[in-house]
């Protein structure tokens, strides 16, 4: 069985090591909007919650995708980046928020576990990120969390993709 | 450049003129960032006794070459101007997220000068720079303001410094809050904003920062994350109380400023104590950008007669209880997270504030007041009165009005006897650390450029064994009663904190709890990101060099050449409790002190930067500077714990 990302977003502090940490392995730069993790604060109610791609077993992304870039394999969804033609169908798709936008390659962007060795978990010093197989994970809370804020935040999804 | 943007930004307010500059590489490698750009652009750009809240005034917002990045504690700026509170140099640190923000946008500082014809704000989105219309934001507080700026420009990710209505009174400690609960707290810059009628500058970056080497700089980063995490501090006592675990510690050892400077113990400290804290109001902790450590407090307190405290506010932490709490023998820990809240909302200097309220208790207590005069009575601990007089402050009403100005002015407005109890040096309000218990922080407290701050960095209390800092090459034990013999060592953890305040990292993490000093880890991600070769300790030593004495030479420029490096004359007094009973620093210790510490710097007799120091630093045009002004006369220094004239 496949390991995912595991989230407990009462343990974040809004260090943002994660988005840092991605940015930098994925990219060769820090930029937080070539992170396949992004942190979501609400410093008012002291809640961040971390929100990466779930490796939904009925991913609405895969189903949302014309041309079939997106689909699962080890129990992962996987992003064919060379086939995906920037349309964006994907970003609207994912109700967590969980599916990003490289607006300067044109393509989505999502979590792939750094090939099973996750650099967002090995820069959190909070625990609140862990790697864990697929079926003892607890992202059940953090996943209805991130729905309640998509719905909350939904006008900046689709702005998303037009980020910069 | 790498680790840099290479790029400043100028907005001029007067005329509404934007514009960018390229940083100069040179200029990047001898002042790096910091408090070292920051001086560097104040002394070569501000009139010399320019107004600090007239138009000429320049307000610089420095970043340096690891905001951005993820070296652990990088998430940090410094504001540099000259100060309203102390008519020299002026400059204050701050966390939060606004410094990686600038970095994503594009510029490495901001330098902001002139007046704006109305109330109004800077939007920073990536290259597009705007001056926008803030009048509906007036007297506002800064939470609100910072909203209200996110809706406006339909982005929650913005990061927002603004001021509230203490900088918009011009109250003379007013602050800079960054994003609700940080601030850019310390010499009244937030006046500055004031005077300028800047309310806001709100920043949106989604750029990038890159590195010359960025495997290098990985591995040096999880090196130094692995070495935090090895001190008990950073890997424990932090997250779970922060430095309001300090409050119960310092008072057994006598160093917690009690009782306006009278004690050095509070009865009432367990009440006030991180731990009751924990036990009560903590709702949680919080981060810093790139901070591992989390020491940021959450609080809520909903009911009673000090309701309404928010987390969006933070919560109180050591400097801000002691100063609200213990120096005005308050116990009573909701009403401090009550005054710390309206202190963040109406952007206020907590040290300085808690400070005049407990000297006018000392005052009131001694008779030198009366209830008349401040409206109503004001005995030592009394918690409603405390919260009462924060919001007069600010809104500069009734004796508010008197304490606005800081404890120097309200001391000559009430009389000979004040003024000898007054606790400042050179116009700022001494942060909440004993110096007749640590008398090495008290040379600090009296030369630092910008007054009596603790954040200079030497805290005698860390040098009590052997082998305390190697990393540094002190290796002494040392007495935290005894001033004669530290000057030397004073100034080494000076320069290291002075370069820590250029690159910028949080103290916490380079050098301040339990010694945590990673020189090399440090040098390395600092090389591996600009692509500095040759970069050594000595250089990063020299940088923190450069910047503390430019910085000192901007004060003394602004004071008409004059040195004025004393204390207090309260500290010349014994301590009347507690582990430090009976200690005094007398004014012949801290003559000799200071003598110690001039030659240690390598300063004239009177304490003004040599030629042959500054032209080692590389400093010629202070030296023209100082020359001109007649300051190596021979004739310019008060170093006298402040007498009456």
């Amino acid at each position: 069985m496949g390991k995912i990302l595991s989230i407990v977003p009462e343990l974040c502090t809004n260090c943002k090591m994660c988005e840092m940490a991605c940015s930098l392995i994925k990219s060769g730069e820090f930029s937080p909007m070539k992170s396949c993790i992004r942190v979501i604060a609400f410093p008012e109610r002291n809640s961040f919650i971390p929100v990466a791609c779930f490796q939904c077993k009925n991913a609405p992304c895969i189903k949302a995708c014309p041309v079939n870039a997106l689909f699962k394999e080890n129990d992962l969804v996987v992003l064919n980046t060379e086939a995906c033609t920037g349309c964006g169908d994907c970003v609207t798709a994912c109700p967590y928020g969980a599916m990003y936008f490289d607006s300067s390659q044109d393509k989505a962007l999502k979590c792939d576990t750094c090939g099973g060795d996750p650099e967002c978990v090995r820069f959190c010093n909070f625990k609140a990120l862990e790697y864990k197989d697929a079926g003892s994970t607890t992202n059940t809370k953090v996943m209805k969390l991130a729905r309640n804020v998509m719905k909350e935040l939904k006008p900046c999804i689709q702005e998303r993709k037009h980020a910069i | 450049m790498t680790g840099y943007c290479g790029k400043l930004l100028r907005v001029e307010l007067s005329s509404g003129k934007i514009s960018e500059e390229k940083l100069d590489e040179e200029i990047a490698r001898k002042f790096l960032g910091g408090r070292g750009l920051g001086a560097k652009i104040l002394f070569d750009e501000m009139p010399p006794g320019a107004d600090p809240l007239g138009p000429e005034n320049k307000l610089i917002f420095a970043t340096g070459p690891m905001a951005g990045t993820y070296l652990p504690g990088c998430g940090r700026f410094a504001v540099v101007s000259k100060s309203p509170a102390t008519g020299g140099f002026g400059e204050s640190y701050s966390g939060g997220f606004f410094a990686h923000e600038l970095k994503y946008a594009g510029y490495d500082a901001v330098i902001v000068d002139g007046k704006s014809p109305s109330n109004a704000y800077i939007d920073i989105h990536n290259g597009k720079v705007e001056i926008r219309d803030a009048s509906y934001l007036t007297g506002k507080d800064t939470a609100d303001a910072n909203k209200l700026i996110k809706k406006e420009l339909r982005d929650r990710e913005y990061k927002v410094l603004s001021i509230g209505l203490a900088g918009e009174n011009l109250v003379r400690f007013a602050c800079i809050m960054n994003d609700g609960d940080r601030t850019a707290g310390r010499t009244g810059l937030g006046a500055v904003m004031g005077s300028k009628n800047l309310k806001a500058i709100a920043v949106r970056g989604t750029g990038g920062v890159r590195l010359a080497y960025p495997e290098r700089f990985r591995k040096h980063a999880l090196s130094n994350l692995e070495k935090l995490m090895k001190n008990p501090w950073h890997s424990g006592a932090a997250a779970e109380l922060g430095t309001s675990g300090c409050v119960e510690p310092y008072s057994a050892m006598g160093i917690l400023p009690t009782r306006y400077w009278e004690k050095g113990t509070f009865e009432g400290s367990e009440k006030i104590s991180g731990l009751a804290m924990k036990n009560t109001i903590l709702l949680g902790n919080r981060s810093c950008q790139a901070c591992p450590v989390a020491c940021g407090r959450i609080v809520e307190v909903k009911t009673g007669p000090f309701g309404g405290v928010r987390p969006e506010y933070g919560g109180p932490e050591y400097e801000t209880i002691a100063a609200l709490g213990s120096l005005c023998e308050n116990d009573n820990l909701e009403s401090i997270a009550m005054a710390n809240q309206l202190c963040n909302a109406y952007g206020m200097d907590t040290i300085s504030t808690g400070s005049v309220i407990a000297f006018t208790m000392e005052c009131y207590d001694k008779g030198l007041i009366t209830e008349r005069d401040i409206g109503f009575a004001l005995e030592w601990g009394d918690a409603e009165a405390i919260v009462k007089l924060v919001g007069l402050i600010a809104r500069r009403e009734g004796f508010g009005n008197i304490l606005a100005d800081g404890v120097g002015e309200a001391a000559s407005n009430i009389g000979e006897e004040a003024i000898r109890l007054a606790v400042e040096v050179r116009g700022l309000e001494a942060a909440m650390h004993e110096p007749r218990g640590k008398k090495g922080l008290g040379l600090s407290y009296a030369t630092a450029p910008r007054g009596a701050v603790h954040t200079e960095g030497f805290h005698d209390t860390h040098f009590v064994n052997e082998n305390s800092l190697p990393q540094l090459g002190i290796v002494k034990a040392m007495d935290p009663f005894q001033m004669e013999g530290k000057a030397p060592y004073v100034r080494i953890v000076e320069n290291y904190k002075s370069f820590v305040n250029t690159l910028i990292i949080c103290s916490f993490m380079a050098y301040t709890f339990a010694q945590v000093v990673d020189v090399d880890d440090v040098t390395e991600m600092l090389a591996a990101a600009t692509g500095w070769e040759g970069l050594s300790l000595e250089e990063e030593m020299a940088i923190g060099e450069r910047a503390f004495n430019l910085a000192r030479v901007i004060t003394i420029r602004e004071k008409g050449g004059i040195v004025e490096d004393r204390l207090p004359l309260k500290y010349t007094r014994p301590l009347q409790d507690g582990a430090c009973e009976n200690n005094t620093i007398s004014e012949e210790e801290l003559t000799k002190g200071l003598s110690e510490y001039y030659q240690a710097r390598g300063w004239t007799p009177e304490g003004i930067p040599s030629k042959e120091k500054l032209a080692e630093l590389g400093l010629e045009e202070a030296t023209m500077i100082l020359e001109k002004m007649g300051a190596y006369n021979g004739k310019n220094s008060i170093h006298s714990p402040r007498t009456v004239h």
